[in-house]
């Protein structure tokens, strides 16, 4: 731009207001000029007086070290600049300002730490010293996208060899400056379909034709794998094991009603009362996650927060969950995309602390609780990180339609002559490819477009019009969220209902100018949601988003054509028939092998050497800092906090209540035990599931009300052995869910959590994700007076071990920590209903002082942390061979001495294992003990 | 609950809209209490003809206004300064007025000035900054009162607990600060003088880190099954209501 100017201003603490232990130190801002500007009063709208200073030389001066000056890549979504921006128009400083960038300066005392502090996928980071960062060196350059368009489609010859073909799956397609896209992640078989049926067509597919079969054909959207056939399950594990075991549990009499969506939408919802519907939804976000941290993270839970949005008519986001499978931010491996040992992985440590650090933003700054979540440690989740995001939501369970007649409000459904109302943030290159990328292991070809970051305050906004001005109006019919694939999955799974969709890709306001229709079609930009909007309303519903500053465009029409078309102007640049579409994917055919058993060891555990293990562990420590982090208090509805007691210990279940003039409340919790899946898959499954179940009833959610959700982290899915470890996985889900009458009500896979790279003496490796499946638990509790914590009380209570005690360690987290390989269970019983029944009862009639199911970690771990979360000590008497183990079927309760024994007479199978004692020490029986 | 006749019930306002996220929890704790009240969108607020006189209190709540990104509550201080501190200092004016800012509300009140007379002789700088952690802390704190005869602690017990939640909570000033709440025992941010809150308008205007609307019933107090259990064994009743309730009852009793 001609006559443009940059200024840059740096914002900086005074020296009284560093923070400790943080090399941060303050905010750069590039703001484009044209013309006349106020430089002096841009500087005291973004900084305070008080305690900034724009002076670089009062900000550093006094402290020593290097500068590090990052700056976002051009392109990358820069929330604080767009605040900027905002801040100075409204002070009236908009009249000549173009655009405003902003970035970040740290001050190093060791420069050879920087690279820690920026990710060169989307950072540019330059290292200056002192000396000449205070001469002048810091200075200001533009950041603008420009890029050469070659708008218009362009047709790609399909009549190539097989290898030609796979080129295009595995590369992308060639754009017209010769460079390929990016992957399209389509198998051999899949490419031939589609060379048939434009073959049947008579010409050639255009790029975005390909890119959107690419898009929906993909393993992260139509979970081929759970759907092809494998070995004699010719209907595919999802429908064989777990859509059969819902509609079975929900085919009982006492089951009517319980769950009102499953499976078809955005999330899955159970009933809460008359009003009120739940939904609940968890997803995963590895692949971000392993290019950026931050933004994986943080895009995996707004992102989750659209699928409750987009659930039904539009759910009320009212808390997150999460999880993560990291390696050990101590681990010091450095590993590399490439054999030339240039692209390096984040370490370990970043990954850690970007994905907490994701989540604390997308979460916090949404205004939504993030209460439940768990850590899990292990180097085999170097390569990739495992990032587990979820969203429970609110719904009424009528609203009115366009016709003002009341809805049921998880059905919807676009109706022909619908407009297609695309509303939130604009459409860029970043987020090209995430879903057909985070089906393929990631490698050195991995595209660092998939990278995103989130803007949580556009998503507020647009939440915030979405549910408290037009869900209760009618204005449209359906809404679904943009995630994977943009909004060619988001049209194309909305376009099945009426049949058909054109959409004018032109119409859609983009970041910036230049992108072609494929781009802007498959683009996973974030925070934005597709409507169908019945004719008459579209004025309306447009101006409602416009006048809270979000952004809307019609953007088509939904049709009754039999095809999803694509206009560029007034020119066709995609045009395929929706049946080939949803439906032309050949399906897979697989066959899975036993793998042989891991040798396994007989040998006893030392007791100091396990509980060393164990008090040190950091999966079982839970990261309690964490859970302070995440602002588990707004709304106003917590019951069972993430910490509990006044010894502050992470809990497994969380309650909150979710309405105001409602004594029922919402329990979440979740169980995960990646270590045992390679020695017992089957038990891996059904123990996640019976701890998952136990976990809520402790708090004390209603047995009988408790839905499920199965996250399967895989790896190397392809390889027959994985496919037996997940075949016998998935039957375990069936056999427990069906045991509990828990039914599935929605999930999510992700099956390829492979890193094929290089290590520091550039070597090429495999580091491949623990196989983990993730278990997610929601119920409903009858009343908040039902609830209890696992602190333990009163000193002189009776200790009661409900269940009987495993003995075998195999897969177990003191095996893993320990690194030894035990017998593992090769079965296990599912919990007594009945004793779940009489648990329940028990709290009701307020008999127990605490209550915690034993999980990882074992009885050992169970009386430790209830012991440090009261504050209080134990002394018991029990065989020592059955701390460790982590069988099923167990609880731990402390009770009044006067309920003991009606406490133990109404539960079967429960013993008085010793008592509460003062702080201080954790007494075994036999002379063992620990200090607390 | 104040139970006020219908024609003098007091009505608040609360804001929302912009990143703020708390409204409805804090039009919650208001009508706990026997206020009625409207949340209305920061930028109807700020248009010309909006009648902030129809209100008796007016309430910015917590939240992430414009993500909180150039400084927290600093891009709303700057929009509440140009758009709304004539109409304001009018509204204060007025004897019989409220107003309450709580957490992201409390730093937009505190960095746009809004929350001092704007001729106070005592007229302090005062601004908020980042916790000296360097981190968000979500926890419950113990905090101390010391206005206990002002209009929003009339009902307030000397001592209580509240949740905070926030990144830059630390209260700062040139000058000593003479705090409405102090933080009792470990002050979770560094703030000066163990500030928690701060009042203006001669008590009538309540600034505040720790959140009162998350603490409104017995079952929001991270101890309250410890709580339970040691009133079940004396034969005692529990308490119903959480320690927040009696920041909103203050200012009902003071209406009635």
């Amino acid at each position: 731009m001609s006559g443009a100017q940059l200024y840059r201003i740096d914002v900086l603490p005074k020296l009284d207001f560093h923070p400790k232990n943080s090399p941060f130190v303050g905010t750069s801002y590039r703001l484009k000029v044209c013309g006349d500007f106020d430089l002096q009063k841009a500087k005291a709208v973004l900084s305070d007086p008080l305690t900034e200073t724009c002076q670089l030389t009062d900000g550093l001066a006094a402290l020593g070290g290097h500068v590090l000056d990052v700056q976002f890549a051009p392109g990358v979504t820069d929330n604080a600049g767009k605040t900027a921006q905002s801040a100075l128009e409204d002070a009236g400083l908009g009249g000549n300002l173009d655009a405003v960038y902003s970035g970040n300066l740290y001050l190093l005392a060791d420069p050879a730490r920087a690279s820690q502090f920026y990710n060169p996928l989307i950072q540019v980071g330059r290292l200056y010293s002192l000396e000449q960062a205070l001469g002048g060196a810091l200075v200001a350059s533009d950041t603008a996208v420009n890029i050469d368009s070659d708008a218009g489609a362009i047709t790609v010859d399909l009549a190539i060899s097989d290898d030609g073909l796979m080129a295009i799956s595995r590369l992308g397609v060639v754009g017209q400056d010769g460079r390929p896209r990016g992957p399209l992640g389509l198998s051999l078989d899949d490419m031939k379909a589609i060379k048939n049926y434009f073959q049947q067509q008579g010409r050639s597919p255009t790029d975005i034709e390909l890119e959107t079969l690419a898009q929906s054909w993909s393993e992260h959207c139509k979970h081929r794998i759970f759907a092809g056939e494998l070995d004699d399950i010719k209907d595919g594990l999802f429908k064989h094991y777990i859509a059969r075991a819902t509609f079975e549990i929900l085919a009982r009499p006492e089951k009517e009603g319980f769950c009102l969506s499953v499976f078809k939408d955005n999330a899955g919802a159970i009933r809460f009362d008359d009003h009120w519907m739940i939904s609940d939804k968890v997803e995963t976000h590895n692949s971000p996650s392993a290019l950026d941290p931050y933004g994986g993270a943080m895009t995996g839970v707004v992102g989750v927060n659209r699928d409750c949005l987009g659930f039904g008519l539009g759910a009320q986001p009212i808390a997150n969950r999460y999880g993560f499978c990291l390696a050990d931010p101590e681990n010091q491996d450095i590993l590399y995309r490439d054999a030339a040992r240039t692209n390096p992985l984040p370490s370990a440590a970043a990954i850690d602390r970007g994905v907490v650090e994701g989540i604390e933003a997308g979460g916090n700054q949404s205004g939504i609780p993030t209460t439940q979540g768990f850590f899990a440690y292990d180097d085999r989740f170097r390569g990739k990180p495992l990032v587990f995001a979820g969203t429970v939501g609110l719904l009424p369970m009528m609203l009115a339609g366009p016709d003002g007649r009341m809805r049921p409000a998880h059905e919807k459904s676009a109706q022909v002559g619908d407009h297609i109302i695309v509303v939130g943030g604009a459409v860029g290159q970043d987020g090209i490819h995430g879903a057909t990328f985070s089906s393929v292991a990631l490698d050195s070809d991995s595209p660092a477009t998939a990278v995103q970051i989130g803007d949580p305050i556009t998503q507020k906004r647009l939440s915030d019009v979405l549910i408290t001005e037009l869900r209760e109006r009618g204005w449209y019919n359906a809404i679904t969220d943009n995630g994977a694939g943009g909004l060619s999955s988001s049209i194309g799974e909305m376009a099945e209902g009426p049949g058909g969709a054109v959409v004018h890709l032109d119409r859609s306001p983009t970041k910036y100018p230049g992108l072609s229709p494929w781009e802007i079609w498959i683009s996973e930009s974030q925070e934005r949601m597709t409507l169908a909007v019945p004719p008459e309303h579209v004025d309306t519903v447009l101006a409602a988003f416009r006048n809270r500053d979000v952004l809307a465009a019609d953007v088509g029409t939904f049709t009754d054509d039999g095809h999803l078309s694509l206009m560029w102007g007034q020119s066709v640049v995609g045009q395929l028939q929706m049946a080939f579409l949803h439906d032309g994917a050949p399906r897979k055919v697989m066959s899975s092998q036993r793998p042989a058993q891991p040798k396994v060891l007989r040998s006893t555990v030392d007791f100091h050497e396990a509980s060393a293990a164990l008090l040190h562990s950091k999966t079982l420590q839970g990261r309690v800092d964490v859970a302070e982090l995440y602002d588990h208090e707004v709304q106003a509805t917590s019951v069972i906090k993430p910490l509990q007691g006044i010894g502050r210990q992470r809990g497994d279940a969380s309650v909150i209540a979710p309405v105001a003039e409602s004594e029922k409340a919402v329990g979440m919790s979740h169980a995960v035990f990646p270590w045992l899946t390679e020695h017992s898959p089957y038990v891996s499954a059904t123990l996640a599931v019976d701890t998952a179940i136990r976990n809520l009833v402790a708090v004390g959610v209603n047995p009988d009300q408790i839905a499920l959700q199965d996250n399967f982290c895989w790896c190397s899915a392809e390889d027959p052995e994985r496919l037996w470890q997940l075949k016998k996985a998935v039957e375990g889900c069936y056999d427990a869910a069906v045991h509990f009458g828990a039914p599935y009500i929605s999930g999510k896979d992700s099956m390829f959590n492979d890193f094929k790279g290089f290590d520091a003496d550039g070597r090429a490796l495999k580091v491949s994700a623990l196989p983990t499946l993730l278990i997610s638990s929601i119920g409903i509790v009858d009343q908040v007076s039902h609830c209890q914590t696992m602190d333990f009380k009163q000193s002189g209570d009776t200790l009661i071990l409900v269940g009987v005690p495993s003995t075998e360690l195999g897969g177990s987290l003191l095996s893993a920590s320990l690194k030894r390989s035990w017998q593992a269970p090769q079965e296990h019983l599912l919990t007594d209903l009945r004793v779940l029944q009489s648990l329940h009862g028990l709290l009701i009639d307020a008999k127990l002082a605490s209550v915690t199911s034993l999980g990882q970690g074992g009885l050992f771990h169970a009386l430790v942390r209830s012991a440090r979360s009261g504050h209080l000590g134990f002394e018991v008497e029990v065989d020592d061979a059955c701390l460790w183990g982590e069988a099923g079927g167990q609880f731990l309760l402390s009770v009044d001495p006067q309920f003991a024994s009606e406490v133990i007479a109404r539960l079967s199978a429960a013993q008085a294992i010793g008592s509460v004692t003062d702080a201080g020490v954790a007494r075994f029986g036999s002379g063992l003990q620990v200090a607390l | 609950m104040t139970r006020f006749p219908t024609s003098t019930q007091p009505r608040v306002l609360v804001l929302a809209g912009q990143g703020l996220n708390c409204e409805a929890e804090t039009l919650l704790a208001f009508e706990r209490v026997g206020f009625r009240g409207d949340v209305v969108h920061v930028d109807d607020v700020l248009a010309p003809d909006f009648d902030l006189m129809a209100y008796q209190v007016l309430a910015v709540p917590g939240g992430f206004s414009y993500g909180d990104h150039i400084g927290a509550g600093k891009a709303l201080a700057n929009r509440l300064q140009t758009g709304l501190s004539e109409r304001f200092a009018r509204f204060m004016d007025a004897p019989d007025k409220l107003a309450i800012g709580i957490c992201n509300g409390c730093q937009a009140l505190v960095k746009s000035g809004l929350w001092q007379r704007p001729d106070s002789m005592v007229k302090a700088t005062v601004s908020l900054s980042a916790n000296n952690s360097g981190t968000y802390i979500c926890r419950w704190v113990d905090v101390h009162c010391r206005s206990g005869d002002g209009p929003w602690f009339i009902k307030a017990p000397e001592r209580f607990s509240l949740p905070i939640a926030h990144g830059e909570g630390r209260f700062v000033s040139t000058d000593p600060l003479n705090p409405a709440l102090v933080y009792d025992g470990d002050n979770p941010n560094g703030s000066q003088d163990n500030t928690a809150a701060l009042t203006g308008y001669d008590g009538r205007v309540l600034v505040m880190m720790p959140h009162p609307e998350r603490a409104i019933r017995f079952t929001q107090l991270p101890d309250w099954t410890n709580r339970r259990e040691n009133a079940r064994r004396l034969q005692q009743r529990e308490p119903d209501v959480g320690p927040g309730l009696a920041i909103f009852a203050s200012a009902a009793h003071w209406f009635a």
